[in-house]
C-alpha cells in the first residue's frame, strides 16, 4: 500500500526516536520536519501545515496535552490529525488523548511496522 | 626550621609546579583527545544510522549486512552496536526481534557473551547490561552463570538480562536468587520478575514453599503485581501463614488482583491482630470493591491504628455509595478520629463539594438533605472547607445558607 | 632577655606550628582527594546506560513527599512548584510549607492551582508551631500547600514531615531547580540497600550564570563574577574531592539543605529538625549517626554524585559574609552538641576521623590560619623572618591549596563534565588559582568571626535580600570542607 508523500511533523523532545521515526517516514517517501518541543511544535505547524503530526507527550515548554489542545481549538488547524506516540501508557493518558482529538495513540516501545502502517491508513483516511 | 640547602626548596616549588602543570596539561589533552574523538564518531554515527535505522523498519528477509555497503571496521561495529542498542529502547515486536537478530548475525551477541568472562568488572557489568538489550537467547548460559559473579553489579545485570529475556529458564535462576538475601537486592529482583510477567509466576508458583520468608514476601509482591488469577490458591494459604508480614502481602497482592472471590478471606483479615495485616485487608477490599464488605469497613474507622482508620476511610470511598452512607453515618461516631476521617474522605471524594452546591438547588428536598449533611459535618468539627466554601461558592445563595449554618447558634456547634 | 626576643620566639615557634597544621591539613586534604578520585572513577563506570528508567517504570519504587520550606518566596514560588511538579518519577508529592510569609507566597500558589482549604487528615509526629490551614486541590492530587504561622525553616520542615504521606521525604529550599531525574538517582541507592539507607545527599551546583527557563536550567553557564566563580571552584572541591571521600569512609556529616532524601521514620525517631540550630540539615545528620551507631544498627547515609539541584549563590560580599556566618555558627553549635562522639569508639569513623577533623581544622584552623598571615609580616618587622619559611609557608599553604582546586576540575572533567566549553575550563583553572590569593583566607577570617560571635552569643539573624531568581543568598549550609 502506497501513499502519496506527504508533509509529516515530528514532535518530540528525544532526538534519537524524531531520528529514527524521521528516517522510518523518510524511507517511506514522506518528507519530515522535526520539532524539539511543545512551543517550537506549534510554530512549525502553523508554518508548514503538515498532512500529519506525530506528538510526543511529555516535552518541556508545552506538553504534548497542551499542543493538541491548542491545535484542535485553531481553525486553522484543527483538521490536521495528529497521532499520540508517547510512553504514558496508562488508560487515563490514552482515553485523554484521543478524547482532545487524537487519530490514534501508539505508546513507547513501538513496533515500527506497525507504526508505519497506522500511519499510512490514517494519511489514507484524511487525504 | 632552618635549611642550610635553599636549593631543596627551589626544588620543590618547581616540583609542585610541575606537577600542577602537568595535571592542567592532563586535563587539556584529556578533554581535546575527548571532543575530537566524540566529533568523529558522531559524523560517522550520521553516515551509518540512517541505514541501520530503515533496517530496524523493514520487514523483509534482508539481513543487517547487506544495508550496510562498506566492510565494518571495528569503530563501525561499535557504532553500529551503539545506534543497534539505542534503537532497541525505542522499539518492540517485528523491529525488536529483527534487532536481535542483527546483533547475533553481526557477533555481536558473541563479543558481548566473551566480555562476560573480562577480567575487568566494568566490562562484565557493561556486556551483561548489552545481552539485556539485546535479548538473544543465545546469551542464556552465559548470563546464568554471570549470576554467580563476585561484583554485585554484574551479578544485577545478568539477573536483569535474563529478566528481560524471558522464558522460564531464564527465570529460574532468578528465583533461586531470591533466597540469598546477603547478595541480593529483593526489591531489584522483584522488579526484575515482575518484568519477565506471567513465566515468573509460574516459576514462583513451584519454588514458593521453599523460599525463606523474605523471599516469600518479594514472591507474593510479584505475584500481585503481574496480577495474575492463577496464584489464587497459593494467595489463600498465605493469608494464613504464621507470619504477619507474609499475610500483610498476601492480602495487598489480593488488592492488586481484585479478583470478587477474595472478599470473604479478606473480611476475616480485617479482625487480624496485626495491624499491618488489617490495614493491607482494607486497602485490598476497597480495591476489589465489594459493597458486602462496607459495614465491617466502617467499623475499622474506629480502629485504634492510624493506618488503619486511613485505609479502611480510603476503601469506603471506593464503595461507592454504600460507602459514601457508611462515611456519613461515621461523622455521627463517638471517636473523634473516626469522624475526623470520615470528613477527610468525604472532601477528598468531593461528596462535601457535591452537598454544598445542593444548599442552592431548587428543589427543596434536596436543598434540606444538603442541610442536614453540613449540619453534620459540623458536628464533626472539621469545618475548614465549609469555611472556605463559605467565602469562595460561586453562587450567593449557596454562601448565604453555608454562613447561616455556619455562624454560632444558641446551640449549633462549631470550634 | 628582652621582650624583643621573647616575642621573636614565640613569632618563630608560632610559625612551625602553622606550617604543620598546613602539612598536616593539605595532606588530609589530598588523602580524601584520593579516595574521592577512586569512587568517582567506579561511580562513572557503574553509570553507563542508566538504568534510571527502569526505576521510574517501576511500581516498586518508593513514593517520595517533596517538602518545599517557603519564607517571602513571592517571586519564585509559582515557578518552583511548577518545575517540582513535572519531575520525572512515579509515585510523588509536593508539600509546600508557607512559613508565615508576609508577602503574598500563598495567596499566589493557591490563586495559581486553584487550591481550596481541606480537612486533610494530619499526623502530629513532630510538634510545630500552629498550622493555619492545609490546601488542596481535587484536580492536582499531588500538591499539598500548609500554611502556618512562622517558625523558622526546621519548624517548617516539621510541619511538612507532619503531613506527608510517604515513606520517604525530600527536602528542598524554595529557590533550588532540582532537575528532572535527580529524583530517580538520589532513589537508587535506597532501591538497593532498603534495610539500611537511611539518608541520601546530593551535589549542589551554581545556578549563578546559568540560563533558567520554567524552572529548569536550559544552559549551563559560568558566572562572570569573581565571587560566585570562586564559589563554583570551592563547591566543586567540597562536594567532588570532599563529600564523596567522607561518604566512602561512612562518614558523611553534612546533607546539603537544597537538596536531601531521608526516610522519614528514622528522622521523626530524631524528633525532627531543631528550630534552635542555624544549620538545622547537619543537625539532623549528626542526630542520626549518633543514635544509629547508638543502637549499633547498619545504615548509610551516603552522597550520591550524581543528582543535581541547582542554586544561587552570593555575588555580594555582605551577603556572602552573613551565609558563612550562620553556616559556621551552626557548625560550632552542633559539633559541642554532639561532642560526646569525639574519639569515642562507639562511633567509629565519625568519632576518629570525620569529628576530629571538624573541629580541628574548621573550628580551629581558620584562627590558625590567620595568626599565621598576621605573624608573617610580624616576622618581617622583627627581622627575623626567613626567606626558606616564607617559601615554605607560600608552598604549604597556597600551592597546595592551587593542587586541591585545579585537582577538583580534573575530577569533573574526567566525571559529569557538565562545563562543556573551553573557556569554562579556562575559567575555572584560573579561578582555581586565583582563589587561594584572597578568597580563602576572606573564609577563614568569616569563620573567626563566626566563632567570635557565637561565643558571646550573637543571635543576629540577619535580613537576606531578595531578588527572585537573581537571589543571593541560599539557605542551605553547604561545604565545610572547604580547603582551608
Amino acid at each position: 500500500m502506497t501513499t502519496n508523500p506527504a508533509r509529516v511533523l515530528v514532535v518530540d523532545d528525544d532526538p534519537l526516536t524524531r531520528r529514527f521515526v524521521g528516517a522510518l517516514l523518510r524511507q517511506k517517501g514522506h518528507e519530515v520536519h522535526e520539532a524539539i518541543d511543545g512551543e517550537d511544535a506549534l510554530r512549525a505547524v502553523h508554518t508548514l501545515q503538515p498532512r500529519l503530526v506525530i506528538l510526543d507527550l511529555v516535552m518541556p515548554m508545552k506538553d504534548g496535552y497542551e499542543v493538541l489542545e491548542a491545535l484542535k481549538a485553531d481553525p486553522a488547524t484543527k483538521r490536521i490529525p495528529v497521532l499520540i506516540l508517547s510512553m504514558r501508557s496508562r488508560e487515563e493518558d490514552v482515553v485523554k488523548g484521543l478524547n482532545l482529538g487524537a487519530e490514534d495513540y501508539v505508546t513507547k516501545p513501538f513496533n515500527a511496522q506497525e507504526l508505519m502502517v497506522r500511519i499510512g491508513k490514517i494519511l489514507e483516511r484524511t487525504w | 626550621m632552618t635549611y642550610s640547602d635553599r636549593e631543596l626548596l627551589v626544588m620543590v616549588i618547581i616540583g609542585i609546579v610541575s606537577v600542577l602543570s602537568a595535571l592542567t596539561l592532563l586535563i587539556i589533552l584529556n578533554k581535546a583527545w575527548r571532543e575530537a574523538r566524540e566529533a568523529m564518531d558522531r559524523r560517522r554515527r550520521a553516515t551509518l544510522e540512517p541505514d541501520v535505522f530503515r533496517y530496524a523498519g523493514a520487514s523483509d528477509t534482508r539481513a543487517l549486512r547487506e544495508y550496510l555497503d562498506l566492510p565494518l571496521s571495528s569503530r563501525d561495529e561499535r557504532i553500529v552496536e551503539a545506534i543497534l542498542l539505542d534503537v532497541a529502547g525505542l522499539v518492540k515486536g517485528e523491529s525488536r526481534e529483527r534487532i536481535t537478530t542483527a546483533c547475533e548475525t553481526l557477533g555481536l551477541v558473541a563479543a558481548a557473551v566473551t566480555g562476560l568472562k573480562s577480567r575487568r568488572w566494568w566490562k562484565r557489568a557493561g556486556s551483561a547490561e548489552k545481552l539485556g538489550m539485546m535479548r538473544s537467547k543465545q546469551s542464556v548460559d552465559a548470563l546464568v552463570a554471570a549470576m554467580d559473579d563476585p561484583m554485585g553489579e554484574v551479578r544485577i545485570r545478568a539477573a536483569r538480562a535474563l529478566g528481560l529475556i524471558r522464558g522460564r529458564t531464564s527465570v529460574r535462576p532468578i528465583v533461586k536468587a531470591l533466597s540469598d538475601p546477603n547478595r541480593w537486592s529483593a526489591i531489584r529482583l522483584a522488579e526484575i520478575l515482575i518484568g519477565a510477567g506471567e513465566e515468573s509466576v509460574d516459576e514462583l508458583l513451584e519454588a514458593y514453599d521453599g523460599l525463606p520468608k523474605p523471599a516469600r514476601v518479594s514472591a507474593l509482591d510479584v505475584i500481585g503485581r503481574v496480577r495474575t488469577p492463577r496464584a489464587a490458591a497459593l494467595l489463600r494459604r498465605a493469608l494464613k501463614d504464621p507470619l504477619p508480614d507474609v499475610r500483610a502481602r498476601a492480602a495487598h497482592a489480593m488488592g492488586l488482583i481484585a479478583d470478587p472471590t477474595f472478599v470473604e478471606d479478606l473480611s476475616i483479615c480485617l479482625g487480624d491482630e496485626v495491624w499491618a495485616v488489617r490495614a493491607m485487608a482494607a486497602k485490598a477490599l476497597g480495591r476489589i470493591g465489594a459493597p458486602q464488605s462496607v459495614p465491617r469497613l466502617a467499623g475499622l474507622m474506629s480502629d485504634r491504628e492510624w493506618w488503619v482508620r486511613s485505609n479502611a476511610g480510603d476503601a469506603l470511598r471506593a464503595l461507592g455509595v454504600p460507602g459514601r452512607e457508611a462515611l456519613i453515618k461515621t461523622l455521627e461516631e463517638p471517636d473523634a478520629y473516626a469522624r475526623h476521617q470520615a470528613v477527610a474522605q468525604l472532601e477528598e471524594g468531593g461528596i462535601i463539594d457535591e452537598y454544598v452546591s445542593d444548599l442552592g438547588s431548587g428543589d427543596p428536598a434536596r436543598r434540606e438533605a444538603a442541610i442536614q449533611f453540613v449540619r453534620k459535618v459540623i458536628s464533626a468539627q472539621r469545618i475548614d472547607r465549609l469555611s472556605h466554601q463559605a467565602v469562595e461558592h460561586t453562587q450567593d445563595s449557596v454562601r448565604r445558607t453555608l454562613l447561616k449554618i455556619l455562624k454560632p447558634e444558641p446551640q449549633g456547634g462549631s470550634s | 632577655m628582652s621582650w624583643h626576643t621573647l616575642l621573636a620566639r614565640a613569632v618563630l615557634g608560632f610559625n612551625d606550628a602553622v606550617l604543620w597544621y598546613f602539612a598536616i591539613l593539605n595532606s588530609f586534604y589530598v588523602v580524601l582527594f584520593l579516595v574521592s578520585l577512586v569512587e568517582v572513577l567506579r561511580f562513572v563506570k557503574r553509570t553507563f546506560f542508566s538504568d534510571y528508567e527502569q526505576i521510574l517504570r517501576s511500581e516498586m519504587t518508593w513514593p517520595i513527599s517533596i517538602l518545599v520550606p517557603a519564607h517571602n518566596e513571592s517571586r519564585t514560588i509559582v515557578e518552583t512548584v511548577r518545575s517540582l511538579l513535572s519531575l520525572n518519577y512515579g509515585q510523588f508529592e509536593v508539600i509546600v510549607i508557607n512559613d508565615g510569609s508576609a508577602d503574598d507566597t500563598l495567596h499566589k500558589v493557591v490563586q495559581t492551582f486553584e487550591l481550596k482549604r481541606t480537612d486533610r487528615v494530619v499526623r502530629k509526629a513532630l510538634p510545630t508551631s500552629e498550622v493555619r490551614g492545609i490546601y488542596a486541590a481535587l484536580e492536582i492530587p499531588n500538591l499539598v500547600v500548609v500554611d502556618k504561622v512562622r517558625g523558622g525553616k526546621a519548624d517548617a520542615l516539621n510541619a511538612g514531615i507532619n503531613v506527608s504521606r510517604f515513606p520517604l521525604y525530600c527536602s528542598v529550599d524554595a529557590d533550588s531547580i532540582i532537575e528532572e531525574n535527580a529524583l530517580l538517582r538520589v532513589v537508587k541507592p535506597f532501591m538497593e540497600h532498603p534495610d539500611e539507607m537511611v539518608a541520601a545527599g546530593g551535589i549542589v551546583r551554581i545556578a549563578n550564570g546559568c540560563k533558567v527557563r520554567d524552572g529548569r536550567v536550559v544552559e549551563i553557564g559560568l558566572p562572570n563574577r569573581m565571587l560566585p566563580i570562586f564559589q563554583v571552584v570551592e563547591y566543586l572541591r567540597a562536594f567532588l574531592s570532599g563529600r564523596i571521600g567522607w561518604s566512602t569512609m561512612r562518614s558523611l556529616m553534612i546533607i546539603s539543605g537544597a537538596f536531601g532524601l531521608y526516610r522519614k521514620s528514622e528522622v521523626v525517631a530524631v524528633g525532627g529538625y531543631d528550630r534552635w540550630s542555624q544549620t538545622e540539615d547537619l543537625e539532623l545528620v549528626l542526630k542520626l549517626h549518633d543514635r544509629l551507631r547508638r543502637q549499633k544498627r547498619r545504615y548509610r547515609i551516603v552522597f550520591v554524585p550524581d543528582p543535581v539541584c541547582w542554586t544561587e549563590v552570593p555575588a555580594k560580599f555582605r551577603v556572602l559574609a552573613r551565609q558563612r556566618n550562620r553556616w559556621h555558627r551552626g557548625l560550632v553549635q552542633s559539633l559541642w552538641r554532639h561532642r560526646n562522639m569525639m574519639f569515642n569508639p562507639k562511633f567509629g569513623v565519625i568519632g576518629w576521623v570525620a569529628m576530629p577533623y571538624f573541629v580541628l581544622f574548621e573550628l580551629f584552623g581558620p584562627f590558625v590560619e590567620i595568626l599565621g598571615y598576621i605573624t608573617l609580616p610580624l616576622a618581617y618587622f622583627l627581622g627575623i623572618l626567613n626567606l626558606d619559611f616564607f617559601l615554605l609557608f607560600l608552598i604549604f599553604s597556597i600551592f597546595f591549596g592551587i593542587f586541591l582546586s585545579i585537582a577538583a576540575v580534573l575530577l569533573e572533567e574526567i566525571s559529569f563534565r557538565r562545563y562543556p566549553g573551553w573557556q569554562h575550563l579556562a575559567m575555572l583553572v584560573l579561578g582555581g588559582v586565583l582563589e587561594n590569593f584572597g578568597f580563602r583566607q576572606l573564609l577563614s577570617l568569616f569563620k573567626v568571626k563566626a566563632f567570635w560571635d557565637y561565643l558571646w552569643r550573637r543571635k543576629t539573624w540577619g535580613q537576606m535580600d531578595r531578588q527572585g531568581f537573581r537571589k543571593a543568598a541560599p539557605r542551605a549550609p553547604l561545604p565545610t570542607t572547604t580547603g582551608s
